[in-house]
């Protein structure tokens, strides 16, 4: 099923691409609406998609094609759009290596009804020790690569601003709901009104809050609390000690979806603390001493899971409420 | 109160939990009333890589002392300039030279919030009250100033008022 999901998300997330830096690459664009009306069609019965498989995979293999050919214009417009494209070229030949994407679709999708998260008392990982002499929790480049969702905008309302959905997505799939799509959390959240859903612009539909989050999650059987930065007197943040809170919850298992400024996150802005974006935490990694040193996020809205020191994930930080679960993992 | 920690109070109060990501919210603004200084704010949709916002969602007051709500409407009842919600609106500030704007404001706007309302301000306070609104609209988006003076017009007649007779701004 995981490498069915990742098939999906490497066409949808060609066409987000495609959108985004709206690169000249017209056979992309019909290929992937025709693809797109095939996994509709898919979607609607749940079963019918081994019909569509091998068209897929046909459309797929010139998607492929086409995005390499076109690999030199993208890596003109910068590092993040040639990462992106590494990854996805990536995710599109993993893809091509189904062999039984419909069966286990259909087998999981019956599994959906009867979903509950793990009971756990405490985390089932702990730290591991890296070349360098750093701890980090669990397995974090693992699990971003072979879990988790890792670009918005991949689903047939054409919603875009989906990164706290698409958060909520990676929560329930490091709950060990590892079946859920952007597509089946959009739906839900848009017929609820639990996101924004009629905006002129696609890039802010799919837009929530840390109350949305909340009860999107729950609508899915997990429980879903918030929790706010540490501030010290007069609505200051305390930097240090928010940063600290955020480690544990990770540490001992729990699900955690930040908000930030993305400007800040990704460029490195000032945070000017008018706009927000969705993140969830996977790891944390500490020096010898015990020091937080980064956290491994997985960012949607960039379609990147990686590293980011402390003090970068601190300048981001906002103060409105962010989503904290209990143990997923 | 700095202008940072208005911004955290107002994400703390329980208007903070109805923001949604995709959304602009505009820099707090002062105004005066019977009970004190409220501060007032709109949110707005807002695609932050192509620098488009829609017209003013919400429009908003909060008490940044207490972190507390005061009201909050929604601009389908009570729209801006009669402008909806579903207006789609083109900014027109480059992004690019964002952050020394902001920190210039930022600087400006923790320097002379002190004065807000003061009365009869003296030259040395009039120069400040100068450079904060030249910062001010420095900084922020052309195509929502419009939308800021609507919110609070009485901080803006202030304002200006106190800047009347300033050599600079005459």
């Amino acid at each position: 099923m995981t490498r069915y999901c990742i098939s999906m998300e490497g066409a949808y997330a060609m066409e987000t691409l495609g959108r985004r830096l709206s690169y000249n690459a017209d056979a992309i664009t019909e290929a992937s609406a025709d693809l797109e009306h095939r996994i509709d069609e898919a979607d609607g019965t749940g079963n019918s998609l081994g019909i569509y498989y091998d068209a897929i995979k046909s459309l797929m293999h010139e998607i492929l094609k086409t995005l390499e050919n076109s690999r030199e214009d993208l890596a003109c417009l910068g590092d993040q759009a040639k990462q992106q494209a590494d990854m996805i070229i990536k995710l599109v030949t993993d893809g091509l290596g189904v062999s039984d994407a419909s069966d286990s679709y259909s087998a999981n999708r019956a599994g959906n009804k009867n979903w509950e998260p793990r009971k756990l008392d405490a985390t089932r990982y702990g730290f591991k020790k890296d070349s360098k002499g750093f701890f980090f929790y669990n397995e974090p480049k693992e699990t971003y690569d072979k879990l988790m969702w890792h670009v918005q905008g991949c689903n047939t309302l054409h919603f875009r601003g989906t990164c706290g959905l698409c958060s909520c997505v990676n929560i329930l799939r490091l709950a060990g709901r590892e079946w859920t799509t952007e597509e089946e959390v959009v739906r839900y959240a848009a017929a609820e009104g639990l996101c924004t859903n009629n905006s002129p612009d696609n890039d802010m539909n799919g837009g929530t809050t840390c109350e949305d989050r909340q009860k999107i999650l729950k609508h899915f059987n997990l429980d879903c609390g918030t929790f706010s930065p540490v501030f010290s007197s007069g609505w200051e943040i305390n930097y240090d000690a928010t940063i600290k809170l955020i480690a544990e919850y990770v540490e001992t298992g729990r699900g955690v979806i930040l908000s930030v400024n993305a400007y800040t996150l990704w460029y490195g802005k000032v945070n000017n603390g008018n706009s927000g974006h969705a993140v969830v935490v996977i790891s944390v990694k500490k020096d010898k001493n015990g020091q937080i040193v980064e956290f491994f996020i997985c960012d949607t809205g960039s379609g990147i899971g990686k590293w980011y020191k402390t003090d970068k994930i601190a300048k981001a930080l906002l103060a409105y409420p962010m989503n904290l679960t209990g143990i997923l993992r | 109160m700095k202008l940072r920690q208005l911004k955290n109070a107002l994400q703390q109060t329980e208007y903070g939990r109805l923001f949604r990501t995709n959304m602009l919210c505009s820099e707090p603004i002062p105004v005066k009333t019977a009970g004190g200084i409220e501060e007032r704010c709109f949110w707005c949709g807002y695609n932050w890589l192509k620098n488009t916002f829609t017209a003013p969602l919400v429009r908003l007051s909060y008490d940044a002392e207490k972190g507390v709500g005061l009201s909050f409407v929604s601009c389908k009842e009570e729209p801006f300039f009669s402008v909806g919600p579903d207006t789609l609106i083109q900014g027109t500030n480059n992004p690019e030279e964002m952050d020394e704007k902001y920190l210039k404001f930022e600087e400006m706007y923790d320097l002379v919030s002190s004065l807000f309302y003061k009365e009869k301000c003296s030259e040395e306070e009039k120069h400040l009250l100068y450079d904060f609104y030249n910062a001010f609209k420095d900084y922020v988006d052309g195509a929502l100033m419009v939308f800021y003076k609507e919110l609070a017009p009485s901080f803006f007649e202030w304002l200006e008022g106190e800047l009347a007779d300033y050599q600079e701004w005459k």
